[in-house]
């Protein structure tokens, strides 16, 4: 009897207890925000699960290091925890802990000049940088030489613009949510984006050019 | 509209952040000029290939894996400014939508129990002979429900009831033993205290010495006092850090560094800054602050806040520089008020 419990009883606890944890995926940020409030600490993992890709993507295209991208997005979480008390639940999660993401990113690049050790790790992690087996080598080097064009214009957009681009094209953050996240009006956010645009065409004009007009001859 | 107007429109138009009238206007530019229809078309392009081809910033499954247990590994170690964790119970039954779960699995676990040891759920509590300190709590619990029909706790309940109250009152004895009044110093300030002033929107300022030359008591601040608001700031007088030794000064650069993201003003001091300097420091900030602030009501607001803090400065640190900030503080509202 008693095992016969124990083989119908034990899953059955450990279901409960995998639902318990995961229950909180599927709620909206404020109530998990309310729940880690109150003393419910792994409610967080939801929102760590929900936003991490994001976050790590937003830190990557700014920092342009994974190592660097990888401490940028823990920390942002660990920061965002700790001041989880001073968020405002009338508004939107994410862009409160974007702005904190976005704030160490810009630390870090900032350190990273004066220091001036802004390495090339973006290829260290980068799966566009792997051969690809059976690939055509000039094609490769097409592609090679595209994504580094890009990452040069990014790398060469004005402080202020990169963050702005960064959020809208890569993000796709609303105007208002990228004026929120940067603490900025939104005018400022439209015409930093505008020039940012401007800015982005003008240095990859060459690249652009031959890439559309190979998509165009294919 | 012309086509310059036009072009510094386009980027919006793309992205469909301009107002109706706005975006029609440039509508019907663009149905009649070929140049910026181009334009727009290379705006786009320019999008869609910057996205195709930038470098990838996913490192995949795994790596989201570990950067959650990460995560969760240091949060798990921090301390929470949240209130004490709600009891298990509570916590089991806190919501309806795993009720059902937490009953079964309550349910489960006591009868795995009661089969694996055989408790003796069919047995009359008459019984079950309690002690003596159990009947006392029987009777305590009568007394206070004015139940007739008095029932005698599980002896579980009992032993657990009794060592609680038994390790309740050892520790109320440790207590009274080993109670003495803690010199002034020790109660007040920890080593490396830290004025969080959490979420204070962008308050911009020397925040340690020096504040106190900055100071204009009287108006302005408009522009401080809308960006609290917009933050709603709560206000928290607490240490953050314990920094390596460092100059006062130094360690408040170095905090503001860190916490610049939250946009907090902080002053900071180290084991080595004298008790004078600690109060200087402390209390330049919060006047700093408070000083700025426009509407009385919200002087008010931040003495009801800050008002421990000076009270612990004055306990420790004697009164001479906080006493008088204060004093001038609530000058400042009793005579804006009385305006």
């Amino acid at each position: 009897m008693a095992v016969l419990s124990v083989h119908v009883g034990l899953p059955i606890v450990l279901t409960a207890l995998v639902w318990l944890r995961r229950r909180w995926d599927d709620r909206p940020d404020q109530d998990i925000v309310g729940a880690v409030l109150d003393g419910r600490v792994e409610a967080y993992g939801a929102l760590v699960r929900r936003y991490g890709r994001r976050i790590y993507g937003v830190a990557r295209r700014v920092v342009r290091s994974h190592d660097d991208a990888d401490d940028v997005a823990q920390e942002a979480f660990v920061r965002a925890y700790q001041s989880l008390h001073t968020f405002d639940r009338s508004r939107p999660f994410y862009t409160w802990l974007c702005r904190i993401a976005l704030n160490l990113a810009i630390n870090c690049q900032e350190k990273r000049r004066r220091h001036a050790t802004d390495s090339l790790d973006e290829r260290r992690h980068d799966p566009r940088y792997e051969p690809v087996a059976g690939a055509d080598p000039s094609e490769q080097v097409e592609r090679e030489e595209l994504t580094s064009a890009i990452q040069m214009a990014l790398a060469e957009l004005p402080d202020g613009m990169r963050e702005v681009f960064v959020l809208r094209v890569f993000d796709d953050l609303s105007y208002d949510q990228i004026a929120d996240v940067l603490d900025v009006p939104r005018g400022t956010v439209m015409s930093r984006l505008a020039r940012a645009r401007e800015h982005v065409r003008k240095k990859l004009a060459p690249s652009f050019g031959s890439a559309h007009g190979s998509d165009r001859r294919a | 509209m012309k086509c310059a107007e036009c072009r510094d429109l386009l980027s919006p138009y793309l992205d469909g952040e301009l107002k109706d009238d706005e975006r029609a206007r440039v509508a019907q530019h663009l149905a009649a000029c070929d140049a910026c229809r181009h334009e727009l078309a290379a705006l786009r392009r320019l999008g869609e290939f910057v996205r195709n081809h930038a470098p990838e910033a996913d490192p995949g499954d795994s790596y989201h894996r570990a950067l959650f247990q990460r995560v969760m590994a240091r949060i798990e170690s921090l301390p929470v400014h949240t209130p004490a964790k709600p009891s298990i119970v509570s916590w089991l039954f806190s919501r309806w939508s795993v009720r059902l779960a937490g009953g079964l699995a309550v349910a489960t676990a006591i009868l795995l129990l009661a089969l694996r040891f055989g408790l003796p759920f069919g047995a009359s509590t008459a019984d079950v002979a309690p002690s003596d300190k159990a009947q006392n709590f029987a009777a305590e619990k009568t007394t206070v429900t004015s139940d007739d029909k008095a029932v005698v706790p599980q002896p579980g309940i009992q032993t657990q009831t009794t060592s609680l109250s038994a390790q309740a009152e050892q520790l109320r004895t440790l207590a009274a033993t080993h109670h003495t009044p803690r010199a002034a110093p020790q109660i007040a300030m920890v080593p490396a205290p830290v004025a969080d002033l959490s979420g204070a929107g962008g308050i911009a300022g020397n925040a340690a010495e020096g504040a106190a030359s900055q100071v204009k008591p009287a108006r302005g601040g408009m522009e401080t006092m809308s960006r609290l608001h917009a933050a709603r700031a709560e206000i928290e007088f607490q240490k953050l850090f314990v920094l390596p030794e460092m100059e006062p000064d130094s360690a408040t650069r170095s905090l503001r560094e860190r916490e610049m993201l939250l946009r907090r003003e902080i002053a900071a001091s180290t084991d080595s800054s004298s008790n004078l300097r600690r109060e200087r420091d402390l209390a330049a900030l919060l006047y700093h602050l408070a000083a700025r602030t426009k509407d009385p009501r919200d002087i008010n607001r931040a003495l009801l806040f800050w008002r421990p803090a000076y009270d612990r400065l004055a306990l420790a640190f004697g009164d001479s520089l906080a006493r008088a900030r204060m004093t001038h503080l609530e000058h400042l509202v009793l005579g804006e008020s009385g305006e």
